[in-house]
C-alpha cells in the first residue's frame, strides 16, 4: 500500500525538485522559458475553473490579468513589496469579480462570451482614460527586477496552488455542483443549488488566480500600459491551452499549457507576426478533431484498449 | 423662429447618429440572419466586416473602382469566404453544444484579425474623403453620410424583401423556425445554412465597405464592431429585424452623443453599457414585448 | 380531510399576449398522490413552473406548508422541500450516477448522504453500477436516475412531469411502486402530470383536470373520467368563443 503510494507520488516529487532547481542552475533563457510555462499553466487553470467547470466560456479573463498587473504596479510604485502588491491585486480582482459576476453571470452562452470580450475592451478604455491612476497610455515604469528567482518561485507556487486547488475542487461537492451548472443550469437550480452563488465564487476564484499571475508578470517585465496589461495573445492562449488539454478536467490545463506553451515560445520567437494566426488554426483543429481535449480522449483510448467492452446495462426500451 | 444654438447642435448630433445607424442596421441584420437560421452566434462577424472593408479598400485602390463597385466586389468575395467557412468549419459543429461553435468562431475571428494585421499592418485606411454638405437651416447633412445611410437602409430593406417575398427567403425562414421540420419538408437545410451564412458574411462585407467610406478603419476594427452588432441585436430583441433597425438607430445616436458631449474614447463604453443594461433588465430587447 | 400541503389560489400568468393561467385554484392534500391531467397546452407544465419558482405568478397565492411561496426562486423552493422532474430528461450527462445523486446539496453528513443515495438507487433499481456515466445510460434509466435524484432533497412535495412517457409498462410499474413506497414510508406527497391514463387511474387518489389555464374538474379517477366537461375538453366539442368567460358547461 505505502509502497504504491510512494511510487505514484515519486514522479511528481522529482518534477517538483527539478522545477525548484531550475532557476539556480539553468541559464537565464531557460529560466525565463520555464517562467512563461508556469504562467501559462496558472492562467489555463484559472480559466478552467469558470469556463471548464461551470461552462461559462469567458473570452475576457485577461481583464483580471490587467487588474492584478495595475494593482501591483501602482502599489510597487508607492513602495509596497511586489509580492504583497500581487496578492492585493488578486484580492482586488476577486472582489471586483464578485461585483461584475452579479451582472455578467446573468448572461448566458454567447452573451456571456461577447460580454466578457466587451468587458476587456472596457478595461482597456478605462486604463487609458484614468490617467491619474494608471498614467494613461504612457504606462507605469517599475525598477527592473535584478533576479528572476523570486518571481520564478512565486509563479511556481501559484501554479502548484492552482493545480492542487483543482484536484480538491474536482473531488468536492462544490466542484460537482459547478459541473452540474455546466451540464444543466436549470436542473441544478431545481435541485436546490443556488447557482448564482456558485458561479460567482468560481468566477472570483478564477479572477484571483489570473490577477496574481498578472501582478507577478508585471513586476517581471517592469512595465505596464493598457496594451501590455490586457494582451489579446494571453486571452487566446489561456483558452486554447485549457481546451486542448481538456476543459473541466484536472490534468487538461497542465497538459495543454506545457505542450502548447513550448510551441508558443517557439512560434513567438520565429513568427512574431503570425503566431496568433497559427494559434487560431490550432484551436480550430482541436475543436474539429478532439473537442473534448487530449486528456479525456487519451483516457478513452487507453480504456478501450485496456479492457474488453463491458456489457451494457439492459435498459427499459429494447 | 430662431433655433437656440444648443438645440441645433443636439439635433445635428442626433442626425449624425441616425445616419451612421443605417450601416449598423445592415450589419446587425446579417448577424441576426445567421443566428436565426444556424442558431450560431457569429462572434467573428466584426472580422468579416473588417475583411469586407479591407477588400473594398484594396480593390478600389488597385483596380481604380468606385467605392460602390468595390463594395459589390467585397460582398462577392466575402460570400465565398463565408460559404467556405460554413461548409468546412461551422457546419461540422452545428449540432454540438453552443460553446463549441463559440470557440470555433473565436478561432476564426483570431485568424482573420491577425492574418489581416499581418497582411495590411495596423495602419488606418479610408476610402472616400468627399465632405460636401447640404445645408438645411442650421443643420448640415454630409452628402456622403446621406448616401451611405440610404444604401444601408436600401440593402436592409432588400434583405427583408428577399426573406419575406422569395422562395429562397421562405426556405431560410422555414429553417430558422424549425430545422427538423424544414428538413422533413424537403428543404436541403445544409445548403440553406450555407446560403444563410454566406449571405450574412456578404452583408457584413457590404456594411464594412460602407463604413470605410465614412471612417478610418484598420484590421482590428472587428473587436469593437462585433460588440456593436451584438449590442444592436440585443437592444432590438434577438431575431427581430425591425427591432434591430431601431436598435441600430439607438446605438448610433448613443455613441455620437457620447463622442460629442463626453469623449470619443467613451463611445464604445456607452455601447457596452447599453448592451449590459438591456441584457440584464430587458432580455427580450427594448421593443420586444414577448418573452418566449 | 387531511391538511392541504399545497394551496394554489386564483393564480394568473400572462406571457406577452398569451393568458396561460387564468385564475387557477386547487389544493393538494398532504401525503397524497394527486394527478394533474388535461389536454396539451392547457397549462400543466406552466403550473409546475409556477409552483417550483421558475416563473413568478402575475397575481394569486401559492401556499406551501402554510407559507406563501409565490415568486421564490427555484433553489429556495427545492430547499423548502419542493422537488420536480422535467418533461425532457435532464440528468447531468458527463457525471456518474452516484455523482448525479451527490450533487444535490443537503445538510446531512457525507456518510449519511451516500447511504441514502444507495438506498434510493436501490429502490428504483439503479444500484448496480453507481460509477456508470449518466450519458451512457438508456433513455429509461436516465429517467429513473432523474427520478431518484430528487429524493436526495428529502422532499415533502414531488412534482412529476410525464415521467411515465416513453418507457415500458414494466418500468412504469416499478416507478409506481417506488412512488407508493415513498408515500407510505416517508409521507412524501406527489403531484403527477401524465398522459398515460392507466397510470393516473391506478396511482392517484385524486385527479385535477386542467383546461385553458383553469381547473375544470376534480375528483377520484373514476368520477373525473365520467365527467362530461372533461370528456368534452379532451375531445374538443366545445365551440370556443372569444373572451372565454361564459362557457356553457
Amino acid at each position: 500500500m505505502k509502497n504504491s503510494k510512494f511510487l505514484r507520488l515519486a514522479p511528481w516529487v522529482v518534477a517538483l525538485v527539478a522545477l525548484l532547481v531550475v532557476p539556480f542552475t539553468a541559464s537565464g533563457y531557460i529560466t525565463a522559458l520555464f517562467l512563461s510555462l508556469l504562467m501559462y499553466v496558472t492562467l489555463a487553470y484559472g480559466w478552467n475553473i469558470i469556463s471548464g467547470y461551470t461552462g461559462y466560456v469567458s473570452f475576457g479573463q485577461v481583464a483580471f490579468f490587467g487588474v492584478g498587473g495595475y494593482t501591483c504596479a501602482i502599489l510597487a510604485k508607492g513602495g509596497v513589496h511586489w509580492l504583497v502588491g500581487s496578492l492585493v491585486g488578486g484580492l482586488v480582482a476577486g472582489l471586483l469579480a464578485i461585483l461584475l459576476g452579479l451582472v455578467m453571470l446573468r448572461l448566458k452562452g454567447a452573451y456571456f462570451a461577447v460580454g466578457m470580450l466587451g468587458l476587456t475592451q472596457l478595461f482597456v478604455a478605462l486604463a487609458g482614460a484614468l490617467k491619474r491612476v494608471t498614467n494613461g497610455s504612457t504606462g507605469i515604469f517599475l525598477p527592473p527586477s535584478l533576479t528572476l528567482v523570486p518571481v520564478y518561485l512565486t509563479m511556481l507556487g501559484l501554479a502548484l496552488a492552482a493545480i492542487i486547488g483543482t484536484i480538491f475542487l474536482h473531488r468536492s461537492a462544490f466542484g460537482l455542483r459547478l459541473m452540474a451548472i455546466r451540464e444543466d443550469e436549470e436542473a441544478a437550480e431545481s435541485l436546490g443549488i443556488h447557482t448564482t452563488v456558485y458561479k460567482i465564487i468560481a468566477f472570483s476564484i478564477s479572477a484571483v488566480i489570473v490577477a496574481i499571475a498578472g501582478g507577478v508578470m508585471t513586476w517581471y517585465v517592469s512595465f505596464i500600459d493598457p496594451q501590455s496589461a490586457f494582451p489579446a495573445s494571453l486571452n487566446l492562449t489561456m483558452v486554447i491551452m485549457a481546451v486542448f488539454g481538456g476543459p473541466g478536467t484536472v490534468w487538461g490545463p497542465l497538459v495543454g499549457a506545457t505542450s502548447l506553451g513550448l510551441i508558443a515560445e517557439l512560434l513567438w520567437a520565429r513568427y512574431p507576426g503570425l503566431y496568433l494566426v497559427i494559434y487560431g488554426i490550432i484551436l480550430l483543429l482541436i475543436i474539429l478533431y478532439i473537442p473534448r481535449g487530449v486528456v479525456p480522449s487519451l483516457g478513452d483510448f487507453l480504456r478501450r484498449r485496456g479492457e474488453p467492452v463491458r456489457k451494457r446495462r439492459s435498459g427499459a426500451v429494447a | 423662429m430662431n433655433t437656440p444654438g444648443w438645440f441645433a447642435a443636439l439635433l445635428q448630433v442626433i442626425i449624425n447618429g441616425l445616419l451612421v445607424g443605417g450601416v449598423y442596421a445592415l450589419s446587425a441584420a446579417g448577424l441576426n440572419l445567421v443566428f436565426g437560421v444556424l442558431k450560431v452566434a457569429n462572434i467573428a462577424h466584426g472580422d468579416f466586416m473588417m475583411l469586407g472593408a479591407m477588400t473594398a479598400y484594396a480593390v478600389s485602390l488597385k483596380l481604380g473602382l468606385s467605392p460602390y463597385a468595390a463594395m459589390l466586389v467585397a460582398a462577392i468575395v466575402l460570400a465565398g469566404i463565408g460559404a467556405l467557412t460554413q461548409r468546412f468549419l461551422v457546419e461540422r459543429v452545428i449540432h454540438s453544444p453552443m460553446f463549441v461553435s463559440l470557440l470555433l468562431l473565436f478561432a476564426v475571428s483570431m485568424i482573420l484579425r491577425n492574418g489581416a494585421l499581418h497582411v495590411w499592418g495596423p495602419t488606418y485606411v479610408s476610402l472616400s474623403h468627399d465632405s460636401s454638405v447640404w445645408t438645411v437651416g442650421p443643420l448640415s447633412f454630409t452628402k456622403l453620410r446621406v448616401a451611405v445611410f440610404a444604401l444601408g437602409l436600401g440593402l436592409t430593406l432588400a434583405l427583408l424583401w428577399l426573406l419575406q417575398k422569395t422562395a429562397f427567403g421562405q426556405s431560410l425562414r422555414a429553417t430558422a423556425q424549425h430545422m427538423d421540420l424544414a428538413e422533413a419538408c424537403g428543404i436541403n437545410v445544409r445548403r440553406v445554412r450555407m446560403q444563410a451564412f454566406a449571405l450574412g458574411t456578404a452583408i457584413a462585407a457590404m456594411s464594412g465597405a460602407l463604413l470605410v467610406m465614412l471612417f478610418s478603419v484598420n484590421p482590428s476594427m472587428g473587436e469593437i464592431f462585433v460588440l456593436k452588432c451584438f449590442a444592436i441585436v440585443v437592444v432590438g430583441g434577438l431575431g427581430s429585424f425591425s427591432g434591430a433597425f431601431a436598435g441600430a438607430m439607438i446605438i448610433g445616436v448613443a455613441e455620437t452623443l457620447t463622442s460629442y458631449y463626453a469623449a470619443t474614447q467613451l463611445s464604445d463604453v456607452t455601447v457596452f453599457l447599453l448592451f449590459l443594461i438591456v441584457l440584464v433588465f430587458r432580455p427580450s430587447g427594448v421593443l420586444g414585448g414577448k418573452a418566449t | 380531510m387531511p391538511e392541504p400541503l399545497l394551496v394554489v389560489k386564483d393564480v394568473q400568468k400572462h406571457f406577452g399576449g398569451v393568458h396561460a393561467i387564468r385564475g387557477c385554484s386547487f389544493q393538494v392534500a398532504g401525503k397524497s398522490i394527486t394527478g394533474l391531467v388535461g389536454p396539451n397546452g392547457c397549462g400543466k407544465t406552466t403550473m409546475f413552473n409556477l409552483v417550483t419558482g421558475t416563473f413568478r405568478p402575475d397575481s394569486g397565492a401559492i401556499v406551501f406548508a402554510g407559507r406563501d411561496v409565490a415568486g421564490l426562486r427555484p433553489h429556495v423552493m427545492a430547499r423548502l422541500g419542493v422537488a420536480r422532474t422535467f418533461q425532457l430528461t435532464r440528468v447531468f450527462k458527463s457525471m456518474s450516477i452516484l455523482q448525479n445523486m451527490l450533487t444535490v446539496p443537503s445538510e446531512q453528513p457525507a456518510g449519511e448522504r451516500t447511504r441514502w443515495a444507495a438506498e434510493v438507487l436501490d429502490a428504483v433499481g439503479l444500484a448496480g453500477q453507481p460509477e456508470t456515466t449518466a450519458g451512457n445510460l438508456s433513455f429509461g434509466d436516465q429517467k429513473l436516475l432523474e427520478f431518484a435524484r430528487i429524493f436526495m432533497l428529502r422532499p415533502k412535495l414531488v412534482l412529476l412531469d410525464e415521467i411515465f412517457a416513453g418507457i415500458s409498462p414494466a418500468l412504469q410499474e416499478r416507478q409506481m411502486n417506488v412512488i407508493r413506497d415513498f408515500q407510505t414510508r416517508f409521507g412524501v406527497t406527489f403531484l403527477v402530470v401524465d398522459h398515460t391514463m392507466r397510470v393516473i387511474m391506478n396511482l392517484c387518489q385524486e385527479v385535477l383536470v386542467m383546461n385553458q389555464g383553469q381547473i375544470l374538474a376534480r375528483g377520484t379517477p373514476a368520477e373525473v373520467s365520467h365527467d362530461q366537461r372533461v370528456i368534452e375538453a379532451y375531445l374538443g366539442h366545445r365551440t370556443t368563443t372569444k373572451g372565454g368567460d361564459n362557457r356553457g358547461a
